[in-house]
């Protein structure tokens, strides 16, 4: 298991240079020149070019890429188009918010989820799974901008019980973590329904009726220990769709965290910035779904084999 | 089915197939998806909101109506000749909202086109080729997957621009990682089967096989991954609008229109409100269809 | 054939069953007028083709049947002396996988892939023995060997055996608390035939060794001829015809019961064209009228079609639900008598 492991980080380092490498590669080909960024009004063609000289921006693509990516292991990611700030310390302070909203709304909702999910499986017909169809739509299908705009509405504007932006005392983490974790509530929620609706139709559940086990047990030690393994997966490869929803979330409640750090770089045109936050949000992603597949090995004894005899993951 | 008192010795081939097969595939398909109340509602309201968006100027006039500023009829609430009532510069919402179907309807299926193109092409070479070729594509598609959806589309917009049809490559492109999957796996789950051996057997070539044998046998799953995407897709072009990086004011795009409506949001709460609720019924719509149509066209996944 | 049943013998009894399953668009009637009897320590072999309700009926044994689609609209089942449908849920629960137990078809998806096989017996024994969980994976061990699996297994989850070594720990898993009555449905189907001979023989043996009853259901004459004392032929959810194992291969009466043996092929004779059965089975939610088998059978009267067969018996043991004995006890079959060959019943 421990080769395992060490076999998957070694090959991670591939897939995180290739996010750097396709990241970089957008940002290079697109038009325009950062020295009018960075000199706005103070441009020259002599300082232009000098500026050019400096930063390396005359040199080959594969030459740049490489030097990039070289100072990035080292954690130097260069230095802000803008505020002339490392991008470094930049990172340092926006991470900790978006690594906390992202940790309390997954916290969230799987914990919400899940059981809604089996309860809405174990009683299919009743109201309670009616409910949950409906609000899983809701989550899926409002955009969490709007959702999060409707919530300041309530809470912050109507019954002013919250502030409507800002990341100021834990109160203000509470309208973004909702707002986030909704729609993965949604989706995770019905994952877990219809996983926990196939596993009770499945012959072992027969089975374990057939040789006399309470039907409590049989939904929640042989049914279940076998529904939680797909909506787990999943979970994992949430992480990306939470941090796609993370920069609209924090865009909306003021947060300084990695997504705003992105949508303002990405609006200032400083591109340093961008490809960091960018490459970075993308390693976090890589990170995850490497523990997912873990967690699912350690779940499932099938997988576990599989990975111990040195195959390889689908 | 009930016996039918003939005699089944003198009946034709045709007559059998009249009493024994009452419906053919389609026909069912569409009774299964008819039979989904909740599919046929977002049938609906999509066929709603495709007719309004296709006679949008026969409605509501784009320069005069849904564009010029009208300061003298700022903020009114719904009345009969402002349905949804007036924006912050008079003009009315009901048609800047059916106006914006046009963009958001216009991106969004555009923009699953352009990544359902690139998809099949990945996906069925990855799923068709398999070995060495299948695992470089598949990492390379690995790589894509990390970087999330909607922060790709950011990238390639602030790259390349925001105009619309930008829009439609980078939403597009950031499609394609959960796209090719699909594809690969149902051209995997169909590649080994007889008929694909039968027209190897006789000689066929791969290109012509993948697209006349393989991707038809596909077409379930894309369709409906199609569908949902769709659904995102919507959403997305919003959430881009609303950040600021995608089709910018006076456009009446349905994200922008509630990034401008935010600053009066305390007293005019309905300006947020209804453009909302437009990308909301759409993405809905598109949901309820998707899922619908793969209970129709799918029955391996229907529980 | 309740009148003649010597009670006492009876291990399993079910009368007059009738099962629907409901649903908006159509009411399935998977079982009608179901009678059986199981006697102590004798196997009955429940044939029929697929779809004709013999899984339905070994469910309804567990009382099994899913609620609320699945509805017992008649009938009584006794097993070992008790009323199985006044049961309440709890007491249910104490009698599977106690006093009757069931292997099913499928080894493959029978067992719970993320449990180890020997916490999947132990739980049985736990339940009902009231066994320690120590104790409980000890005797798990003992069974597993019983069955001819290496006890250290035990701590193995499914995936890592095959299919025959699966079918045996269903089997180490069903005889766990010695039943009285063990059902297996089709519990070689789905593996090898060499596999088949294995499990079929392990299964003849432990049965002997724990004295109990067994109700195997089968569409496969081959084992019924190889493991069963009594049979019983099953058709669009009724027995059409009963008896001994001699009675069935040797006396049959019933045209079903004909066709069935006609569409086996004849080592002896291969010349011999194979005469499948015409059709198919009925249609359990839109049965015809009268005998159920008519629109498929070579010698339908004018009278089946409109009223269903009385059970006609020629002896203690045998009788078939038919017209064409109204007024005799002469075979009417065009096969006439079957004379035993080596290749069937030995």
């Amino acid at each position: 298991m421990i080769r395992y492991i060490g076999k998957r980080l070694l090959l991670m380092l591939p897939v995180v240079i290739g996010v750097i490498f396709v990241v970089y590669l957008i940002m290079y080909l697109s038009p325009g020149d950062a020295t009018t960024t960075i000199l706005g009004t103070s441009w020259t063609p002599e300082g232009a070019e000098a500026l050019r000289e400096q930063l390396g921006l005359n040199q080959p693509f594969f030459k740049q890429f490489f030097t990039y990516l070289f100072h990035f292991f080292q954690g130097d990611l260069g230095t802000s188009y803008i505020t002339k700030e490392a991008v470094i310390n930049q990172v340092r302070i926006s991470f900790p918010n978006t690594a906390l909203l992202v940790l309390i709304s997954m916290t969230l909702a799987v914990a919400v989820s899940i059981p809604i999910g089996i309860r809405a499986a174990v009683k299919p017909n009743s109201f309670f799974s009616a409910f949950t169809t409906a609000f899983a739509l809701v989550g899926i299908a409002a955009p969490g901008f709007w959702i999060a705009l409707l919530l300041v509405l309530l809470f912050s504007v109507k019954l002013g019980w919250l502030h409507a932006s800002g990341l100021e005392t834990w109160k203000d983490a509470i309208l973004p973590s909702i707002v986030l974790a909704l729609s993965f509530m949604a989706s995770i929620s019905r994952m877990m329904r219809s996983s926990m609706i196939e596993a009770l139709g499945m012959d072992y559940v027969r089975t374990a009726r057939a040789k006399g086990v309470k039907k409590h047990r049989v939904i929640y030690r042989h049914a279940l220990g076998n529904a939680l393994l797909p909506p787990l997966t999943v979970i994992g490869s949430y992480i990306g769709e939470m941090l796609g929803g993370a920069v609209i979330c924090e865009t909306v409640f003021a947060i300084p965290g990695m997504g705003r750090l992105m949508v303002n770089a990405v609006l200032q045109k400083d591109t340093p910035s961008v490809l960091a936050s960018v490459s970075i949000m993308a390693i976090c992603v890589a990170i995850m779904s490497l523990i997912t597949d873990l967690a699912y090995a350690f779940f499932d004894p099938r997988i576990k084999a599989l990975y111990m005899r040195g195959g390889k993951s689908k | 089915m009930s016996t039918p008192s003939v005699d089944k010795k003198t009946m034709s081939r045709r007559e059998y197939m009249k009493t024994y097969r009452k419906t053919s595939r389609l026909k069912e398909m569409w009774d299964v998806f008819v039979a989904n109340r909740l599919a046929v509602l977002g049938l609906i309201i999509i066929t709603i909101f495709v007719l309004l968006a296709l006679f949008a100027n026969v409605i509501a006039d784009y320069d005069t109506v849904a564009i010029a500023s009208n300061p003298v009829d700022r903020f009114q609430g719904p009345s009969w000749k402002h349905l949804l009532g007036t924006d912050e510069m008079g003009r009315d919402i009901f048609a800047r909202i059916i106006h914006g179907a046009r963009i958001s309807l216009r991106i969004g299926v555009l923009s699953v086109l352009v990544g359902l193109v690139f998809s099949c092409i990945i996906g069925a070479t990855a799923g068709y080729l398999g070995g060495v070729a299948d695992d470089i594509i598949m990492r390379i598609i690995d790589i894509m997957a990390c970087i999330p959806r909607i922060v790709m589309a950011i990238a390639i917009v602030a790259a390349f621009g925001s105009s619309e049809f930008n829009m439609i490559m980078a939403l597009g492109i950031a499609t394609i990682a959960s796209m090719s999957r699909v594809v690969r796996s149902a051209v995997l789950s169909v590649r080994d089967t007889e008929y694909v051996e039968a027209a190897k057997a006789v000689g066929q070539n791969t290109p012509k096989i993948v697209f006349s044998h393989i991707l038809v046998n596909c077409v379930a799953p894309i369709i409906v991954q199609s569908t949902l995407a769709i659904a995102t897709n919507v959403m997305s072009v919003s959430s881009l609008s609303f950040l600021g990086m995608g089709i910018a004011a006076p456009a009446p795009e349905w994200g922008c229109m509630i990034a401008t409506a935010r600053g009066n949001m305390r007293q005019y709460p309905f300006l947020v409100i209804a453009p909302g609720m437009a990308i909301f019924l759409t993405s809905m719509a598109f949901n309820l269809v998707g899922d619908g149509l793969r209970d129709a066209l799918d029955p391996k996944l229907k529980r | 054939m309740e009148e003649i049943t010597n009670t006492n013998n009876a291990l399993l009894e079910i009368e007059d069953l009738h099962i629907h399953f409901v649903s908006k668009v159509e009411t399935v009637k998977a079982i009608n007028g179901l009678n059986l009897v199981v006697h102590k320590g004798k196997t009955l072999g429940l044939v029929g083709e697929t779809g004709a309700g013999k899984t339905t009926t070994a469910l309804a044994i567990l009382n099994m049947i899913a609620k609320p689609q699945g509805r017992i609209v008649a009938g009584r089942i006794t097993l070992d002396g008790e009323d199985i449908f006044s049961k309440t849920e709890d007491q249910m629960e104490g009698i599977r996988g106690n006093t009757v137990s069931m292997i099913f078809q499928d080894p493959m998806t029978s067992l719970n892939p993320v449990m180890t096989v020997g916490d999947q017996i132990a739980e049985v024994l736990q339940i009902h023995k009231k066994l320690s969980k120590t104790a409980a994976a000890k005797e798990a061990q003992k069974m597993l060997e019983t069955v001819g699996i290496p006890g250290a297994r035990s701590v193995e989850y499914p995936h890592q055996f095959s299919g025959g070594m699966k079918q045996r720990v269903l089997i180490a898993l069903g005889l766990a608390c010695t039943p009285k009555l063990l059902i297996a449905d089709e519990p070689t189907t789905a593996l090898d035939v060499t596999i088949q001979a294995q499990v079929l023989e392990l299964m003849k043996d432990l049965k002997d060794q724990m004295n109990m009853s067994m109700l195997m259901i089968t569409h496969d004459l081959g084992i019924v001829a190889e493991v069963c004392d009594e049979v019983a032929v099953m058709y669009a959810g009724a027995i059409v015809e009963s008896g001994t194992l001699e009675d069935i291969f040797d006396r049959k009466r019933h045209p079903y019961t004909e066709g069935l043996f006609n569409s086996l092929p004849d080592v002896n004779n291969r010349t011999q064209s194979l005469k499948p059965i015409g059709g198919q089975m009925p249609n359990p939610a839109d049965l015809p009228q009268g005998c159920s088998f008519h629109p498929r059978c070579e010698y339908a009267m004018p009278k089946c079609s409109q009223e269903e067969p009385p059970t006609h018996r020629f002896s203690e043991t045998h009788c078939a639900k038919c017209w064409l004995y109204e007024n005799t006890d002469q075979c009417m079959l065009a096969s006439q008598d079957y004379v035993p060959s080596q290749g069937v019943s030995e």
